[in-house]
């Protein structure tokens, strides 16, 4: 629940619509108007608060929200010590390697204290059109927030799982978010035809396995699914179904994935030495190979 | 899953240690809705002192509400000080020492008193370590109130503890004298505490 003091405006922005709330002060209430408008960015939101001004509203309040979709941000986890100060220069060093632009304007959030911070940015040719359209009808903008961090806050009670992949399907393509310890530990975006299955469990797997690699974490993991439709959708990926992935190195005794073996409480953990025992043996050759392990695909 | 904070693209950047300075800035408020400090200040003598004047009580009670009469009616709570946690850690390196280990220390557990946790290999040492508290000037009414037993099977914990026990003790300002058995009454003014026999 939410305690509201003043009346606010709430909007999101997606790539071809716009939805724009009137929410009065209080508790959780319903909307005092709820309207809607199509077209393409900053139009469609041009189309929802004109649509909102033929409601019956008596005037607009002075709070703005505006939540952009993931197509107009980007995103991305830096690694800073310090402070805020230390996190946003780096996040805008990063952003200018990356995009190759410095018109952006960045924002940090903390993600826990070992100075890991998300990032994220929009172009300020973007922003400065929709303050635009917004002074048009007398409105300021106050707040901009990006739908995947709002998203995340809104889903974070209903994943009780601390190690899990969250996909956030949008119009044009997909949020990856890898979690670890119950932060993220890698994001990607992928842009991509959604109504295309095939898609978006290539590029699903990619990322799982992708992230695997980077941040050591095992591939079997809970998969949690958000479609167009915001019925939250959950499914255990035990990583059978990922032919080719991960394969077991020779060498892999020391490998980060066998170092931190995935926690889930249905898989059998082997001992650290044991492990190696094995794995040196495995590597011997096919004779002298003993039986996997059961979690290893 | 943890939640993530908010952001804003269009709110200044977090100032460096905000979680800190919130935190600190709740334990501050938190300190000053439980009475701290605890040696009164002036204005809080001026407040304890206008409490213990008959006049004043009377010229309350008298054009009071049945509710003011009540509790104006009501006796005084126990008019001892709280520790300070200076004077707390004096008492911890006193007798923080030898096979009782130490666990817990609350200091507001009922007004005047103090009560500490412990945990130690042996009950004669705990016995031991209860006179060495009794026999402490800033501490009276030394009272286990409970002890446990570490059950067979459980770990053993750090030092080869067996027994957790709980004590609390009435605690009486540095300067001052522990009172006699029959003194009950203690009267707060300024930073002294003057015991007189009840």
């Amino acid at each position: 629940m939410s305690l509201r003091f003043r009346n606010e405006l709430r909007m999101e922005l997606r790539m071809r619509s716009c939805q724009v709330e009137l929410l009065g002060r209080g508790w959780n209430r319903p909307p005092l108007a709820v309207a809607n408008g199509t077209g393409s960015g900053v139009a469609a939101l041009n189309a929802a608060l004109q649509a909102l001004q033929l409601t019956e509203v008596d005037s607009l309040p002075s709070v703005a929200r505006l939540t952009v979709a993931d197509e107009y941000v980007h995103h991305a986890l830096v690694e800073a010590d310090g402070g805020a100060d230390q996190a946003l220069e780096a996040a805008r060093v990063h952003y200018a390697q990356a995009l190759q632009r410095d018109d952006l304007r960045v924002q940090v959030i903390p993600l826990e204290r070992k100075g890991r911070w998300l990032a994220a940015a929009v172009i300020d040719t973007d922003l400065q059109a929709w303050r635009q359209t917004l002074e048009q009808v007398g409105l300021q903008l106050t707040h901009l927030h990006t739908a995947l961090v709002e998203d995340l806050r809104e889903l974070a009670p209903q994943i009780p799982e601390d190690d899990a992949v969250i996909a956030l399907l949008r119009e044009e393509g997909i949020s990856l978010v890898r979690l670890k310890e119950g932060l993220p530990v890698a994001l990607a975006w992928e842009r991509l035809d959604t109504s295309l299955p095939q898609a978006l469990d290539d590029r699903l797997r990619a990322f799982v396995r992708e992230a695997a690699s980077r941040v050591g974490v095992g591939h079997p993991c809970v998969i949690y699914l958000l479609p167009e439709s915001r019925a939250l959708c959950r499914c255990v990926w035990d990583g059978r179904d990922l032919p080719g992935l991960l394969p077991l190195p020779q060498e892999a005794s020391g490998s980060r994935l066998m170092t931190t073996p995935p926690p889930w409480s249905d898989t059998a953990q082997i001992p650290m030495d044991e492990l190696a025992g094995q794995l040196r043996e495995a590597a011997r050759g096919p004779s002298h190979s003993p039986p996997q392990p059961s979690q290893q695909p | 899953m943890k939640s993530l904070p908010v952001l804003d693209l269009l709110a200044p950047p977090p100032p460096p240690r905000a979680g800190q300075a919130l935190l600190g800035l709740g334990l501050l408020l938190l300190a000053l809705a439980l009475g701290w400090p605890r040696h009164p200040t002036p204005a809080a003598s001026f407040s304890l002192d206008a409490q213990t004047r008959p006049t004043e009580i009377h010229r309350i009670a008298a054009g009071a509400s049945p509710l003011a009469l009540a509790s104006v009616a009501t006796p005084a709570p126990d008019e001892t000080v709280a520790p300070d946690w200076a004077d707390l850690f004096a008492l911890l390196q006193r007798h923080g020492r030898g096979p009782v280990a130490l666990l817990e220390l609350s200091p507001r557990t009922r007004p005047g008193r103090i009560e500490l946790v412990g945990q130690t290999p042996s009950l004669q040492s705990m016995v031991e370590w209860l006179q060495e508290l009794e026999a402490d000037p800033q501490l009276s009414d030394v009272t286990l109130t409970s002890h446990a037993a570490r059950v067979a099977g459980q770990a053993q914990p750090a030092g080869g503890a067996a027994y957790r026990f709980v004590v609390q003790a009435r605690w009486h300002a540095a300067e001052s004298p522990a009172p006699a058995p029959n003194s009950t009454r203690h009267r707060v003014q300024g930073d002294n505490i003057a015991v007189s026999p009840g």
